[in-house]
């Protein structure tokens, strides 16, 4: 069983940059967690630190049961695969798939198979179960016809096959992979997407993927890690994380096109609440109009009035998703009259981009029907699902 | 093709012919030296291009035997006795040069590039600080320390030197290693390499167009290498042979016998004309390695 457990895990570099910031995460046997965010938030360097290849200032990391602090990266019993693939480029795919495998030898010696039979034998042996691995992870990855080739012969998706292939004949207790996908183009990387999926359910190994592509983590992961700034921002499933984000920022970085965020001012009376959106400073169109005012459902309003306590009005967050923002009535009541900045059809569906009195707002719809650039357009916003957020830089969400 | 670049080509390839032209004059020289008469080849270093033809008219290829014959100490032994342990001293010494330069500078070059350790920034620019230092500054210094450990007269002045590396060539290494992507030597540490096994395993092989140059360069300097020898090794029949190239001029250095000494030199040289048509491929490689990426 290969649980991996980090405890208060810091990374300080020389300088006093914090990459990482005391960070629990406990993944246990099996699972493909995903590390996500924007770069420069500490998932590379996670990662890396559960590898070896970066040593941790401060907290604990365990494999299996077993503290790796001070292990090295090739006793931790893990794989990685790069972003850049890492192929050693003067050894044919077959020999770089074997490398890992040639390393761990019990019996490397030829010349103590000259001497002892037994030896000789068991050195045989352990070459045939080595050559035995190798093809059969050449026949999974389908790169049976490439094992003669040097990895600069190979396309990129090929390359890609031979890395993880590289990874997978050590059958390791921990796959890291590090951006694996990031090199490919779109429609091969939503290939490998699926390919990943499948090699996890096979091989049943714990994997810890990163990745700044929030699209590739929803997909790819039993269990998101959202990170900024070194910090574990969120962690659960993508469900989850998709709909119960713990801050404005999870909820603007999960999701495409992003969630709304409308800045505002919510006003109780009772227990009845309003939320009049603010024009944000700098806002230059549509002068004269005046930004919405939303009247909000009975659960939005307990939320507000909750963190407003004692008073009267309190700014928030509204987190509204583009698809709960649907074309209204001009004449219905709490319609937003809108000016349509921009309209993109994507064959199945259409996104849109609107400003109503300097608010910015994204809707996606199924049909654009009459909608033109330049024109109006009447929505309204379904509210079921939307949050409020609290209006500091911490932006928690109001529960 | 028009007019203009048809003449361009003729002047692009007139000034070609003409440098190379330049570059091959020494070498047919001494070709057509070394295959005249005895007579000949003693006008022509007095009088020059009147005696000298594009090709002797009746080429002397026994002068080639009779270089081989009279070369080194042992001569007096048989047939080209001397000339053989000139050749076995060279090309022992030189085989020796050259491996040991390529494993100690690619070793240092690579933890130059590296391993991170404290003061390597220091260590690396004291090390390029060596280069600085002319040989004739510590021709003497060496001499008196090589005398103490009671090696003069053997080998190892000329080799055990090179297997402490050279400043240039760990220079060379250590460019060419450090733009080798880190993932690499990442991926061979999670394979199991500590720094020797990447060094061998890893960087050794992709190293190869630098290995290329240093193998060659070494191999010219030192077969061509004449102070050295000359200093440490004193009996006969050690010397190499650039030094028995020596001797025999001395002996030889009237211009009766001119002949004898193009051709010994001619016969010197090939080696290196050889490893250098050889290597040539690798060579340009290593020239422009790292203007691509590989």
């Amino acid at each position: 069983m290969a649980d991996v457990v980090l405890v208060k895990v810091s990374k300080v570099y020389p300088g006093g940059v914090r990459a990482v910031d005391a960070i629990d995460l406990s993944i246990p046997h099996g699972e493909f967690v995903v590390l996500v965010g924007p770069s420069g938030c500490g998932k590379s360097t996670t990662l890396r630190m559960i590898a070896g290849l970066e040593e941790i200032s401060s907290g604990t990391i365990s494999i299996g049961g077993r503290v790796v602090n001070h292990v090295a990266a090739r006793d931790r019993d893990i794989a990685m695969v790069f972003q850049s693939y890492a192929l050693y480029p003067h050894l044919t795919v077959r020999q770089n798939l074997e490398f890992p495998l040639l390393r761990r030898r019990r019996h490397p010696s030829w010349l103590l198979g000259l001497l002892s039979a037994s030896y000789a034998r068991r050195r045989r042996e352990e070459i045939a179960a080595m050559r035995a691995r190798v093809e059969s992870a050449a026949r999974t990855l389908e790169i049976t016809g490439l094992l003669a080739r040097k990895p600069k012969e190979l396309s990129g998706g090929q390359r890609q096959r031979v890395a993880l292939g590289r990874a997978l004949v050590r059958e390791p207790a921990v796959f890291l992979l590090d951006e694996p996908l990031s090199n490919l183009d779109a429609r091969l990387r939503l290939e490998m997407r699926t390919e990943l999926r499948m090699l996890h359910r096979r091989t049943g190994g714990t994997m810890i993927h990163v990745t700044h592509d929030q699209e590739e983590a929803m997909t790819l992961g039993d269990r998101l890690v959202v990170m900024k700034d070194g910090v574990i921002r969120q962690v659960g499933t993508p469900i989850e994380v998709y709909a119960e984000p713990a801050d404005s920022f999870v909820a603007g970085f999960l999701g495409t096109p992003a969630i709304n965020l409308v800045a505002g001012d919510a006003r109780l009376e009772g227990s009845q609440a309003t939320f009049v959106a603010r024009r944000p400073a700098g806002a230059t169109s549509a002068p004269g109009a005046p930004p919405p005012t939303i009247a909000l459902p009975p659960r939005l309003a307990e939320v507000a009035s909750r963190a407003a306590g004692s008073a009267r009005t309190i700014p928030l967050l509204l987190g509204v998703r583009p698809d709960a923002v649907r074309p209204a009535d001009s004449g219905a009541t709490g319609a937003i009259h809108a000016i349509v900045e921009a309209v993109e059809r994507h064959g199945d569906r259409v996104d849109l981009r609107l400003d109503a009195g300097g608010v910015r707002l994204a809707a996606r719809i199924d049909d654009a029907g009459t909608l033109r650039e330049g024109g109006t357009a009447a929505v309204s916003l379904d509210l079921s699902r939307a949050h409020l957020f609290a209006a500091d830089a911490a932006g928690k969400r109001l529960r | 093709m028009s007019a203009e670049r048809i003449l361009k080509a003729i002047a692009v390839l007139a000034a070609l012919l003409g440098l190379s032209a330049l570059t091959i004059f020494p070498l047919w020289w001494m070709l057509v030296v070394s295959l005249e008469t005895p007579a000949n080849a003693g006008a022509a270093m007095v009088g020059g291009g009147d005696v000298v033809k594009v090709w002797p008219s009746s080429p002397q290829w026994s002068n080639y035997a009779q270089a081989v014959e009279e070369m080194g100490s042992r001569r007096s032994e048989g047939f080209g006795e001397g000339f053989k342990d000139a050749l076995a001293n060279s090309t022992v010494i030189t085989v020796l040069v050259c491996v040991g330069t390529i494993l100690s500078s690619s070793l240092v070059g690579f933890a130059f590039a590296r391993v991170r350790f404290r003061g390597r920034q220091g260590l690396f620019l004291l090390m390029l600080a060596t280069m600085m230092l002319p040989g004739q500054v510590t021709m003497i210094p060496l001499f008196l320390l090589f005398r103490s450990l009671g090696w003069i007269d053997t080998m190892l002045p000329l080799v055990v030197p090179a297997f402490f590396g050279s400043a240039f060539f760990v220079f060379m290494y250590r460019q060419f290693i450090a733009q080798v992507p880190e993932a690499l030597v990442e991926a061979a540490r999670i394979d199991g390499l500590g720094w020797l096994g990447i060094w061998w395993r890893i960087m050794l092989p992709l190293c190869r167009p630098v290995t290329a140059i240093v193998a060659v360069f070494t191999f010219i300097w030192t077969w061509n290498d004449f102070l050295g020898p000359l200093i440490y090794l004193q009996r006969e029949e050690s010397m190499t042979l650039a030094v028995a190239l020596n001797g025999f001029r001395n002996q030889y250095g009237n211009l009766e016998r001119v002949h004898l000494l193009m051709a010994a030199s001619l016969l010197t040289m090939l080696p290196c004309v050889l490893l250098f048509l050889g290597a040539q491929k690798q060579f340009v490689e290593g020239l422009g390695a790292g203007a691509v990426k590989g």
